[in-house]
């Protein structure tokens, strides 16, 4: 089917290209031999032709895929609220690792550090990630990496 | 478990026991000033302690979300060590922490592996 798409679209490119009705319509591989009433389509007739085709081409190709389980046909399926709001956690604890490194970039945890991971820890609900996170800041002071630029704790 | 009990006793012997009459307290009085051990990744120390020290340098804590605990000490020299657990009994034993505490801490790498709370009249209070 799609070989005879192509093979029309070609013959009324072709008809396009020279202003006038194709000739014929070329015969596809493994498609019976056009009839000669076919030669006299016009380009309007052509165009239709391969519209249709082409739309049917595309049912058969979402019928297969609904009854493949694919859910490539699905692009628009809703995300679900507990999705919606795992990618915002996710979000917020890369937000607060990107903060880790920033101040390790800088050697610094300065009093704006402090007070932004206090406010974000409560939003990270992953308390594996959560934990890896202050471990991460527990090793870089113990290793001498944070200088405290502040008194009070460190969130 | 015998480390910890060195450590203990260390602490007693070099700080001494102080007798309460000599502060004008009734019981007896164990100091418990901030103790690191940056070798055997270790930190110890009474929060009465640490608050009421000479410099205003000391302190020791522990502070937790709820899931995880965030323990931290500075010593009299400025030495500062900290770790994060979510170890449930870690937690909970935090969460048991009040004005006598004393702290036993060993970490590795920024791990908390064992947190050890005191509640006892030895210590100091806040």
């Amino acid at each position: 089917m799609i070989a005879l798409i192509a093979a029309l679209a070609a013959g009324y490119a072709a008809g396009r290209a020279s202003s006038a009705v194709p000739a014929a319509i070329p015969a596809a591989a493994g498609e019976r031999e056009t009839t000669a009433a076919h030669a006299t389509l016009d380009a309007q007739e052509v165009e239709a032709w391969v519209r249709s085709a082409v739309r049917a081409e595309l049912a058969s190709l979402r019928a297969d895929a609904s009854t493949s389980g694919s859910t490539a046909a699905t692009p628009t399926s809703p995300v679900t609220d507990s999705q919606f709001r795992r990618l915002q956690e996710d979000r917020r604890a890369d937000a607060l690792e990107g903060m880790l490194d920033d101040a390790l970039r800088r050697g610094r945890w300065e009093l704006d550090d402090q007070i932004r991971l206090r406010e974000a820890l409560g939003t990270v609900s992953d308390p594996q990630r959560e934990t890896a996170l202050l471990q991460r800041l527990a090793a870089a002071v113990n290793a001498g990496e944070l200088e405290i630029g502040f008194e009070g704790p460190m969130f | 478990m015998q480390g910890l009990w060195k450590s203990v006793a260390a602490v007693a012997v070099g700080l001494g026991i102080q007798a309460a009459a000599a502060t004008g307290i009734a019981g007896t009085v164990v100091g418990g000033q901030v103790f690191i051990d940056t070798t055997n990744h270790t930190f110890s120390g009474a929060l009465g302690s640490a608050l009421h020290s000479a410099d205003a340098t000391q302190f020791i804590g522990c502070y937790t979300t709820g899931t995880s605990v965030f323990c931290q000490a500075r010593n009299t020299a400025g030495t500062l060590v900290s770790c994060a657990t979510s170890n449930a009994a870690h937690i909970e034993a935090v969460k048991s922490m009040g004005d006598d505490s004393r702290l036993f801490v060993r970490y590795d790498g920024g791990t908390c592996t064992s947190v050890i709370v005191y509640n006892h009249s030895y210590w100091e209070s806040r």
